[in-house]
């Protein structure tokens, strides 16, 4: 029966990790849209930096792909209960497998499918926009990106759990994502703006995810980053749990 | 206009029966915008300056800046350039910047993240070390401040008044609800209400007529009842009048009624339109300047900036903050209205087109 499940899940998984690399838009979003965003706000910056060596590139590349991590649940949310991909799943909960498959290969299709996004993203930051991404430090920050990533992609599922709609969690993760990045100060930088605002961001998870990878860039310090992984991987744990309670399979019908 | 109210009234009677979606979106667009106006209300451009007097300690040797940046930006000689009488540096920074006094220099990634736009070191022996990522315009910024403060004056060109910064910080907000309204039309089309609508004695334009009212209102209501609550009943320092805001949110909310109406006609597969329309929305937005303002240097990029329909809405608020003139203010506000109506045009014609092929 283990070995049935696991090549059950194989199944489903490959499945839903080719849907997704069939949707140009999804492709798209994942790859494109970061890029642009990268360029656009850099090239619109760049007269703000330049003192130390530091470009508004080694700015936006970096906050960016964090943003890009956070919106990944906009992907897992759209392969999780997207209208034509709904139909299958209830002929997947009519066969003799555990239905929890359902989401994990979801969660796991969509981690896979945007890890791969963010690294392709980060090839084109490191080699053509010369973005300091924390050269033999790398690992670590890359950790926390995609451990970002996953969380994200389980929260997306979970929130189409909670609302049973795809549209709907997607309409309440936008604005979500949005407030967050944006109080994380990852379009902008927020810190020097007041110091109520500098108090207020801390409530941001963004922003400690983007403080822990700046102090391992620019300060070769390693103190943030076991906490800010524990406290991930918690939440992570809490929202497989949350999907897990959430998950009814009649929402297919 | 008998049609419109029909379409009017069954729009609030679905709402009425999908509270809850209702309730999440109002909800979610009302708490965006609260945070959009108490982030913006808090923002007042000034500079923020660390100040470490740390006598006989170059910033280069301090262990907490990384090794590839060691190097001090800039050294300042005080007798060099002729500084002042008045050597306390701390209170000539205090009278521009806001400062924080530190007993050591902060890593550089609070550079990076903005903690402190720059670091300035006093060395006792009468040199200064001044450390940044800025540009070379604010660190010549700051080395004048320090050598003649007697005739510095801090460049506010680029500083917005609370209300411009609101209105910039709503744009991308109200942009992006403005689709949330246009999924009874979207549920229409795929149900075949819309045809069974538009052949009915209501008509087509009515009907769309309805739709976008709807859509205008349930953006345009919650928004405007943020702000008159922070004013009224919070005391909260908005900058513009509620005349002027009405103006404004009313030029913002036909914009994203508009757009949003353009992807739903547009681009059929609900799913794909969100993807789309937030990501031009968030890119445009940014070009446009909302958050913050840009000179470009690249006639290019000029011509392409001045087409955004976001960059005259910002330069509207600062316009009425600036005192321009009703001329100048006119031609801002034709050239978002022209957009919208472009939109809605075309947005229009596809559905009708779309329509008349028997798509619906």
């Amino acid at each position: 029966m283990r070995m049935g499940n696991s090549r059950a899940f194989g199944v489903l998984f490959s499945r839903d990790l080719k849907n997704l690399f069939m949707n140009p838009a999804w492709v798209m979003y994942n790859t494109l849209f970061p890029l642009v965003l990268v360029w656009a706000l850099s090239y619109l910056t760049k007269g703000g930096y330049g003192g130390m060596g530091v470009t508004s590139y080694d700015f936006y590349g970096v906050t960016l792909l964090l943003f890009s991590a956070l919106s990944v649940a906009m992907t897992s949310a759209n392969s999780f209960m997207e209208r034509r991909i709904k139909a299958s799943n209830l002929r997947v909960l009519y066969a003799p497998i555990r239905p929890s498959f359902v989401y994990l290969s979801k969660i796991a299709a969509s981690f896979v499918f945007t890890s791969l996004c963010l690294m392709a993203v980060v090839g084109v930051l490191h080699f053509w926009f010369r973005v300091r991404l924390g050269a033999d430090l790398f690992g670590y920050v890359a950790a926390i990106v995609l451990l970002l990533g996953l969380l994200s992609s389980a929260l997306g599922v979970m929130f189409c759990c909670i609302f049973r709609s795809e549209q709907l969690a997607n309409k309440v993760l936008s604005p979500v994502i949005q407030v967050m990045a944006l109080g994380g100060g990852l379009f902008f930088p927020m810190d020097g703006l007041s110091p109520t605002l500098e108090r207020i961001s801390w409530l941001s998870p963004a922003k400690w995810v983007a403080e822990a990878v700046f102090r391992i860039i620019y300060d070769h310090d390693l103190g943030m980053f076991l906490p800010v992984m524990l406290v991930l991987s918690l939440c992570v744990v809490g929202a497989f749990v949350g999907c897990k309670l959430t998950f009814r399979t009649e929402d297919f019908v | 206009m008998k049609g419109v109210l029909a379409v009017l009234s069954v729009n609030v009677a679905r709402a009425r029966g999908r509270q809850g979606y209702v309730i999440m979106t109002v909800g979610l667009m009302v708490a965006a915008i609260l945070a959009a106006v108490l982030i913006s209300s808090n923002v007042d451009g000034q500079a923020t300056i660390a100040y470490v007097a740390a006598p006989g300690i170059a910033a280069a040797e301090t262990d907490s800046v990384a090794p590839a940046f060691a190097t001090a930006d800039l050294s300042l000689d005080l007798d060099a350039i002729g500084a002042p009488a008045e050597r306390d540096l701390r209170a000539i920074l205090e009278r521009f910047f806001r400062v924080e006094v530190l007993d050591e220099v902060p890593p550089m990634s609070q550079l990076m993240r903005n903690r402190y736009d720059a670091v300035v070191v006093h060395n006792g022996n009468g040199r200064v070390d001044i450390l940044t990522v800025k540009s070379d315009m604010f660190r010549t910024e700051l080395e004048q401040a320090l050598s003649k403060p007697q005739s510095f004056a801090p460049d506010t060109s680029t500083h917005r008044g609370v209300g411009a910064t609101i209105v910039g910080y709503l744009v991308m907000f109200v942009l992006m609800s403005g689709s949330a309204f246009m999924n009874f039309f979207t549920d229409d089309k795929v149900s075949g209400t819309l045809r069974r609508t538009v052949t009915a004695p209501v008509g087509i334009r009515a009907y769309l007529a309805g739709q976008l009212l709807f859509n205008s209102l349930m953006l345009f209501v919650p928004t405007m009842s943020v702000l008159i609550l922070l004013k009224a009943g919070f005391h909260l320092d908005i900058g513009f009048s509620y005349p002027q805001y009405v103006l404004l949110i009313g030029l913002l909310t036909t914009l994203a009624t508009a757009f949003g109406f353009f992807m739903a006609s547009v681009v059929e597969n609900p799913d794909d339109a969100m993807a789309v329309a937030s990501s031009v929305i968030v890119v445009t937005s940014l070009l446009g300047g909302t958050f913050f303002v840009f000179e470009h240097d690249d006639a290019f990029m000029q011509i392409i900036t001045r087409l955004l329909p976001q960059r005259s809405l910002v330069q509207i608020a600062s316009g009425i903050e600036q005192g321009w003139s009703s001329g100048q203010l006119t031609g801002m506000v034709g050239h978002v209205v022209a957009i919208a109506f472009v939109l809605l045009v075309a947005g229009w014609i596809i559905c009708e087109r779309r329509f008349q092929a028997g798509r619906y």
